[in-house]
């Protein structure tokens, strides 16, 4: 092992299951990380990335997986190496949150939670180190502070609940440094947290590795973040490295024809600069040929928008007191104005909180909201009696997030979509059921699928087979929300392309919630911008994205990483801010915003002092 | 949090208003004659009807309820029917037996529920764990009064160590709480081994062990406290019917407690006390239900009252 080494895979073989069903998950991987240097594993689901880690921290084996062949060499602190591999469980357990820690994807659900935070650190503290208790809970206090948790020992007192996702993987950061380890590995640590906060995250990774002069293996799917972090790059794919280099040579440069597959599906903030209309991802191999492109149909605005929405409200009563007397209110969606018109993309973005998804369900009514006026298809359903509901939600249809729970496990996919259309009484049994097989075939999928059981499917099938059930009814409307966003780039690319291609060919209007604004930016006609319950910014794509008025939208591209490693941000500003909640005390409603036409369609709230904290 | 506590406590009064109701009109729906059984077999059809109109029970059924809830009301419960001694009395002298009884079976049958439902869960699918479930089972289907003839036959007749029957001495709760206990052991150990498995899967146990814990303490602590919800709730359940008294098992051992009462009072007739017994198991179901919802927040502070 070279004496930069700090860790050295060689030939590395997981497995998992017995030897009839096995699976291998990882095929002689090569690799090594040097010390101080930012290894970034990238990779898609099942392609082994984050496996290769917990085998590193020899956690691979509580999940029932096994080191099968090859090396993992590490070199610890007084600079003699030990092999990973053969090592005892008690003294892997001692290299564990000592030499090597980890941190993890879910900051939500990774910390225990009826321990308070202070107790869990100082639980990894004294794990390691000769300390006393008091002695140990400075050491957690002192690591609290250097990860930047404001009133730190305040935070040592509190549960997990009590804090949110950003703040808890500076918690779990926190952890993870408490034993000064020589190597980070970071397993997709902002990939559940929103964009402002990834950045945030990030960027406090890169300082303390700075600071600590501590190695870091950092597993993403997400190559806009590897740009953002990475000195070198291994891109795997189905178990194997692909592909390796310096992360300007693999951006710049690639070689292997998956790795030119994963950089062209990613969405890139920026790209699609100067254009007026949506346009779908370019996929390797699968280009189409110049003359296919149709030019989708201009929108034509001057005509009545196919939903129109006015003053839409939605509030939920937190109650306390004796008789849950209601004190308090949450003002998911205040006084929203929305317009969609036939054939177009609103897209919706916002941060976690800020009542995108509220905004989706309450036009459906699916929680009690408010509206002043509600118009769809030029009719007046403000006042929705249970038929003209009936007849909304056939023809408003929802795609959802997560395509593992949103299709019944133990029915059919062509039951799944043939449902919809006998609820609404629209077609016979008989009828249904081959148009679910018609609407499977449209969606890319085949007939024979028709008859199998979600649990067959991959993720990006799933998703199709809710977008085939969304069309089932013959919409006008599809709600889509954050429907891409549990997916892999590529997927992801596809879904979105098919999603395009599906709006020109049904005269389909979109309503495309996300947090992503790459993703949303590839997708929308028009968009809005959405902040504490009210739409702070909104307009046509291009001038959104291109003359952001509102300091919000602004903070939000800001952070929005970019697959291009020479534009690092290293200088951006540190935001330590959290987003601000919606929870008011009853009698004190927000101020509602007022909206300023920059340009023509291109609304702004006039700023509030309250309305951004101050960054 | 008191508030909560507060506000429970108060929802019970209905909840115990429609639990009176029901059990009057079931015990009253029971076949069988008071005043005749009470008479004896010889006596005249005057001599019912005169301890009829001395027990109220010509009274039409709705006095009859009426002035059930208001002795309820005023915790007086009334007159045996039978021996004429208050009920108050009968249930206070009863109750502590079936308490210390209960107290017993379910201290030794929760603490080895849980060790062996733990040993199991993270031995999951070894001879072990396939063992300790086949007790269990054996624990759920094995019929009480057996178990406790078997007890007594070895223990009290074979090596003499212990008594057969009463209570007269501490060591008297020793086979009793065995033969109660067995199906609740086997109940918890279910229950925990269930519920490990459950928590073992979940993120924070991974970072436990990334952490570099022993295993001990990733299962002892981090994985059983976080487990511990839905075992204290199939404890607090089982501790409620453990407090109703058995009456299989009181009455193989001769057991001077609740379960005997309501058994001799139910052959009898004896309006009063199974009234007054029944409406009493009601409210130590209802305060231990609200004790559990209470340590469900001590166990897990994410769970707030409000």
């Amino acid at each position: 092992m070279n004496a930069e080494h700090l860790l050295k895979i060689e030939d590395l073989d997981i497995r998992f299951g017995k030897e009839s069903a096995e699976m291998r998950a990882v095929k002689k991987l090569n690799l090594h990380v040097n010390r101080g240097e930012t290894v970034a594993i990238v990779g898609e689901s099942g392609s082994g990335k984050s496996v290769t880690a917990l085998s590193v921290m020899r956690l691979v084996e509580f999940g029932g997986g096994q080191i099968a062949g090859g090396k993992i060499s590490f070199r610890k602190r007084d600079d003699s190496v030990i092999d990973i591999g053969s090592l005892g469980p008690e003294d892997a357990r001692l290299m564990r949150g000592d030499d090597i820690a980890m941190i993890f994807q879910e900051p939500m659900t990774s910390l225990n939670p009826v321990f308070t935070i202070g107790d869990q650190i100082v639980e990894a503290v004294m794990t390691h180190q000769a300390k006393s208790r008091s002695a140990a809970r400075a050491t957690a206090l002192e690591t609290l502070e250097k990860v930047r948790i404001p009133d730190a020992a305040q935070v040592m007192k509190r549960h997990p609940h009590q804090l949110s996702g950003g703040m808890r993987q500076r918690v779990m950061i926190a952890m993870a440094l408490s034993c000064r380890p020589q190597l980070l590995i970071a397993d997709e640590p902002t990939t559940a947290l929103d964009v402002t906060i990834q950045a945030q995250i990030l960027r406090l990774i890169r300082e303390l590795q700075d600071e600590e002069g501590m190695a870091v293996l950092f597993i993403t799917h997400d190559m806009g973040v590897v740009a953002e972090i990475a000195d070198r790059v291994v891109v795997m794919y189905r178990g194997e490295k692909v592909e390796e280099g310096d992360v300007e040579t693999i951006f710049a440069a690639p070689q292997h024809p998956y790795t030119k597959a994963l950089l062209g599906a990613v969405p890139c903030l920026g790209s699609m600069k100067g254009t007026d209309s949506p346009e779908p991802f370019v996929i390797p191999g699968q280009e189409v040929a110049a003359t296919e492109v149709v030019p989708a149909e201009a929108i034509d605005y001057s005509a009545d928008p196919l939903l129109s929405v006015r003053g839409l409200t939605t509030r939920f009563d937190i109650g306390e007191g004796l008789f849950g007397r209601v004190t308090k209110r949450v003002h998911a969606v205040e006084h929203l104005d929305l317009d969609i018109w036939p054939g177009e993309t609103l897209g919706l973005v916002g941060e976690s909180g800020c009542g995108k998804s509220t905004t989706g369900r309450s036009i459906l009514q699916l929680v009690d909201a408010t509206s002043d006026r509600l118009t769809f298809g030029g009719e007046d359903m403000t006042r929705l009696s249970a038929s003209s509901l009936q007849k909304l939600r056939r023809q408003v249809q929802f795609v959802f997030q997560d395509p593992y729970a949103s299709l019944n496990p133990r029915l059919t996919v062509g039951y799944s979509i043939a449902e919809p259309m006998l609820l609404h009484g629209l077609e016979t049994k008989q009828n249904a059921f081959d148009k679910a097989v018609w609407l499977l075939e449209e969606v890319g999928l085949s007939a024979d699928h028709a008859n199998r059981y979600p649990h067959a499917f991959s993720g990006g099938q799933r998703q199709r087979i809710a977008i085939a059930r969304a069309l089932g009814t013959d919409p006008k409307l599809i709600i889509a929300d954050e429907a891409v966003s549990a997916l892999d780039v590529s997927v992801q690319a596809q879904v979105i392309n098919l999603m395009m291609d599906l709006q020109k060919r049904f005269g389909l209007a979109y309503l495309f919630i996300s947090h992503d604004m790459a993703v949303v930016e590839r997708i929308s006609h028009r968009v809005a911008v959405m902040y504490l319950g009210q739409i702070v910014e909104s307009g046509p794509r291009r001038a959104v994205f291109e003359n952001a008025q509102h300091a919000y939208t602004q903070r939000l591209m800001a952070a929005a990483p970019v697959p291009d490693p020479a534009v690092r941000r290293r200088d951006m500003r540190m935001i330590t801010g959290e987003v601000p909640s919606p929870v008011r005390p009853i009698g004190q409603p927000p101020v509602i915003n007022t909206m300023d036409e920059v340009a023509p369609g291109h609304l702004v709230a006039r700023e509030q002092a309250r309305t951004v904290d101050a960054a | 949090m008191l508030n909560y506590f507060l506000r429970r406590l108060a929802a019970m009064v209905p909840v115990l208003f429609l639990i009176s109701i029901f059990v009057f009109l079931f015990i009253h729906a029971l076949p069988g004659d008071p005043a005749r059984l009470l008479a004896g077999e010889t006596a005249t059809q005057a001599e019912v009807e005169s301890i009829r109109r001395a027990l109220n029970l010509d009274q039409p059924l709705i006095w009859q309820y009426v002035d059930f809830v208001a002795n309820l009301v005023t915790l007086d419960l009334g007159n045996s029917l039978r021996t004429g001694e208050p009920v108050s009395q009968m249930i206070a002298r009863a109750f502590w037996p079936t308490f210390w009884l209960s107290i017993c079976a379910l201290v030794w049958s929760v603490l080895f529920g849980l060790v062996a439902g733990v040993i199991s869960a993270v031995r999951r699918g070894s001879p072990g764990d396939h063992a300790g479930m086949f007790l269990a089972v054996s624990g759920i289907s094995m019929p009480n009064f057996w178990l406790g003839l078997l007890l007594m036959q070895y223990f009290s007749v074979h090596l003499g160590w212990l008594g057969t029957s009463g209570f007269d001495e501490p060591s008297d709760l020793i086979l009793p709480s065995l033969t109660l206990g067995a199906g609740v052991a086997a109940v918890m150990a279910r229950f925990t081994r269930s519920a490990v498995i459950d928590v073992a899967r979940e993120d924070f146990i991974r970072t436990a062990r990334a952490k570099g814990l022993r295993e001990r303490i990733v299962i002892w602590k981090h994985a059983l406290r976080n487990a511990l919800i839905p075992v204290v709730t199939m404890a607090g359940l089982q501790f409620g019917f453990l407090l109703g008294g058995s009456i299989v098992v009181e009455k193989v051992f001769r057991w001077p407690g609740l379960g005997s009462l309501l058994l001799d009072a139910i052959n009898f007739r004896d309006y009063a006390v199974v009234q007054s017994e029944i409406m009493l198991f009601s409210l130590q179901f209802l305060l231990i239900n609200l004790a559990v919802d209470m340590l469900y927040g001590f166990i897990n502070p994410a769970i707030r009252y409000k």
